[in-house]
């Protein structure tokens, strides 16, 4: 079950969250910021860590039949915990998308499967609905109640 | 399933759209400051072109309301009316609505034939008071569909207000197109519900 | 780049886009033009720029859509880039697919030829000498790619060289890769 999801500008800002489900405690506005920016930087550094060699195997396939790549490919990609499990996506814009889901059911791979096609659905509500609104700055919080909408029926579906 | 009238991606033209209004007011905007920089050549001045990158900033610009802004974004829609209104009519050329060119029936050809070109969906309500002027509604036009700024619904309807003028010009346009003068004022009734009171007896 | 780039292309272009009437677009881009030369008074110098700084403006968006859409992932080349442009992008927005071509042997710079050209479709130039010199009708598409190509970190130059709208054979536009904007890659992608 999806609990949450975060979007981060090319910067690692906060631009937008959304609790989808209530089976997690609910955060301050402070604590969602501190969250990005954490996340952000440990992504970074994450990537810093991936040895060379996986890198060059992971490079992001050149086109995959219509739906976005997800541009991580050295990069922090999922936290698991007994509780919840976070997946992260990044598009090659640098645009930062972070699920927040129950615990993975059996393997860790097919988690990260599940979440990152949800999340390449995510994206492409983004594209329609955040930059296709002439009055949405890019990078600025999103403020676009058709796109909350669009995000709780796209999760209500699954 | 063959393509028979050619065809782009929907993006494309509502991107289009979207950069109408910036536009118009920076276009607006630079020929002031050419304007301006005319009359007082002789006083030396300090130019504070601001660099609107991100573009979204300029639609909070006094110029939005501007009679310029406006005219220019009309004038569009006018030119685009003239035309579509020949490739409508050229394609077409059985529409029974075309058989008979009274005011009423050219009017009925706007809600169903252009409307529908234009926004995938025909006008919700025509009215007359049988003496020249029309009013016609669309309860939701499309153009405001992902419409919506951050700070609330009452500054949305301020920034979409512009937009409509393009639609107003094509309206003008396309009556013009049938030989038929017409004054047209566009409102925002109940967002996104919009409505064009039309006088053509001018 | 293998051919399986243009089916797919194809597919995305028949199944997956929303398409409107192209003569709609093109009358739409063609009363733009049409104000700007007429508030700018044929000064058509400034009327190239308002279109494509309009473009940069669609482009920062259009490519969150492009990349949302078609799965296109980093291309590994500036090569890899021209075909993406032309089999992808210009297919999956206007439905054409500019030949890509007169490489310079560095690889940094190339054109795109546009034998259709919907922005351009059945338009007529200003009667005036001074436009088929000056005006590069199509304009806005520098921008776009301009803007487009900068958002995943490739700053080029982009221009028109020649148009058939002022009587020459053909249409090109000149792409020249300036740099790769190393800084602005995003972390977590190598």
């Amino acid at each position: 079950m999806i609990q949450s999801l975060f979007i981060l500008n090319r910067s690692g800002g906060l631009i937008y969250q959304h609790d989808l489900n209530d089976g997690l405690n609910k955060l301050s506005a402070n604590e969602h910021l501190i969250l990005a920016g954490t996340i952000h930087g440990v992504f970074a550094i994450a990537s810093k860590l991936t040895p060379t060699a996986v890198k060059v195997s992971a490079q992001p396939r050149a086109q995959s039949q219509g739906s976005a790549v997800n541009g991580n490919t050295s990069g922090l990609k999922s936290i698991e915990t007994d509780k919840f499990s976070m997946y992260i996506f990044q598009t090659l814009t640098g645009v930062k998308f972070l699920l927040v889901t129950d615990p993975a059911q059996g393997d860790l791979n097919s988690g990260c499967d599940t979440a990152e096609n949800v999340l390449r659905k995510i994206y492409a509500l983004y594209a329609d609905y955040v930059m296709k609104n002439p009055f949405y700055e890019i990078d600025m919080p999103i403020r676009v109640d058709l796109f909350d909408r669009k995000i709780a029926e796209l999760v209500k579906a699954l | 399933m063959t393509e028979i009238t050619p065809q782009v991606n929907a993006t494309c033209l509502d991107l289009l759209i979207n950069e109408m209004v910036p536009l118009a007011i920076r276009t607006t905007r630079e020929l002031k400051q050419s304007y301006e920089q005319a009359i007082e050549s002789l006083v030396p001045q300090i130019s504070i072109k601001d660099e609107d990158t991100g573009d979204v900033e300029i639609l909070n610009s006094e110029l939005l309301h501007s009679e310029d802004v406006t005219h220019k974004l009309e004038n569009c829609g006018y030119s685009i009316g003239i035309r579509l209104s020949e490739v409508l009519i050229y394609k077409d050329s059985q529409n029974e609505i075309l058989k008979n060119l009274e005011l009423l029936n050219i009017m009925k050809f706007i809600c169903r034939d252009v409307w529908r070109e234009l926004y995938g969906k025909q006008m919700d309500n025509l009215r007359t008071n049988h003496r020249g002027t029309f009013v016609l509604i669309d309860n939701a036009f499309k153009t405001f569909q992902r419409f919506d700024s951050p700070v609330d619904l009452q500054d949305t309807i301020y920034k979409c207000k512009p937009y409509l003028w393009i639609s107003s010009g094509i309206i003008r346009g396309v009556l013009k197109s049938f030989g038929v003068d017409s004054l047209i004022t566009p409102e925002i009734t109940k967002f996104p519900m919009v409505s064009f009171n039309i006088q053509t007896n001018v | 780049m293998n051919k399986g780039i243009k089916a797919s292309s194809d597919d995305i272009w028949k199944n997956r886009v929303d398409k409107v009437n192209a003569e709609l677009f093109t009358l739409t881009y063609g009363s733009v033009v049409a104000q700007l030369v007429r508030d700018f008074k044929n000064d058509y110098q400034k009327v190239n720029q308002q279109l494509e700084k309009m473009g940069y403006n669609i482009g920062i968006r259009l490519v969150e859509d492009f990349l949302a859409k078609t799965g296109t992932g980093r291309c590994q080349s500036f090569k890899d880039t021209a075909e993406v442009v032309s089999k992808v992008g210009f297919k999956v927005f206007l439905n054409v697919t500019p030949q890509v071509t007169n490489w310079t042997s560095d690889g940094k710079t190339f054109s795109l030829i546009l034998d259709e050209n919907p922005l351009a479709e059945f338009v007529e130039l200003p009667d005036d000498e001074r436009a088929k010199k000056e005006l590069w009708y199509s304009n806005v598409l520098t921008g776009v790619l301009k803007g487009a190509l900068e958002m995943v970190q490739l700053e080029v130059d982009v221009n028109f060289v020649s148009d058939v709208l002022r009587g020459d054979d053909r249409t090109e536009l000149r792409l020249q890769l300036i740099r790769f904007l190393k800084d602005e890659m995003p972390a977590g992608e190598d």
